[in-house]
């Protein structure tokens, strides 16, 4: 499923880290109708790249970057060193 | 397992079966035990690849990371592969071969990716001495 949240940390001197959630609902929510008018573009594009050649890529891209996007929920990246803290997660 | 052995070892006590009868049952019980943990591996199929570093004392200051990465977004990102132009490909199998790893990236599938998980069930690594690496799936 897509994720609705990202979680993030940001780290403060001498103090506990600040948590903080995105609502990326709110982007899927805006990228839909962008989407949606994109299409015909993209299948004019499409079509073109079906002539020079590039057909295969044109017409897999967005089915496998959305494929990268539905399975993005339940990555955590938690890094952290004397100082520094990198956390991401994808709810 | 415990009470199988225990009636077999009855029955030999009995006179019920003979002793090679028991040893055949024996093994045929233990071969059981032992194919359990794959068929079971198998149906719960790992959802996460997990990374571990942490330094080998736990008192000691070091770099600790802790990324879970879903299994199937690396299978989704393995198909992105076969999209890395040809001499990209190259470049990236050269490096990778100097690093003592023969892999062809336009070559993997996703089987190989279930090989791995079914291979890999708790890697653990010592670097320098000073870190722990674990590589799990769960």
């Amino acid at each position: 499923m897509i994720p609705m949240l990202l979680k993030i940390k940001i780290p403060r001197k001498n103090k506990q880290p600040v948590n903080l959630y995105l609502p990326l609902f709110i982007a899927w929510l805006i990228l839909l109708p962008i989407l949606i008018l994109f299409l015909p573009f993209y299948l004019v594009m499409l079509m073109i790249c079906m002539s020079k050649g590039f057909g295969r890529l044109a017409l897999l891209f967005f089915p496998m970057f959305f494929s990268i996007l539905w399975n993005l929920r339940g990555l955590k990246v938690d890094v952290k060193d004397e100082g520094h803290v990198i956390y991401l997660s994808f709810i | 397992m415990k009470e199988e052995r225990k009636k077999i070892l009855e029955m030999v006590s009995n006179g019920k079966i003979s002793v090679e009868e028991a040893e055949r049952l024996l093994t045929a019980i233990y071969d059981e035990v032992e194919s359990e943990p794959q068929t079971d591996f198998r149906k719960n199929k790992p959802k996460y690849l997990r990374v571990l570093v942490e330094p080998k004392s736990e008192s000691k200051k070091g770099e600790r990371v802790n990324v879970r990465v879903p299994i199937n977004l690396i299978r989704a990102g393995l198909k992105w592969a076969s999209f890395i132009p040809n001499h990209s490909q190259k470049k990236v199998g050269d490096a990778l071969r100097e690093k003592g790893l023969d892999v062809d990236l336009s070559t993997l599938t996703p089987e190989d990716l279930d090989e791995l998980i079914i291979n890999l069930n708790d890697l653990q690594v010592e670097v320098d001495g000073e870190d722990i690496v674990k590589v799990y799936c769960e």
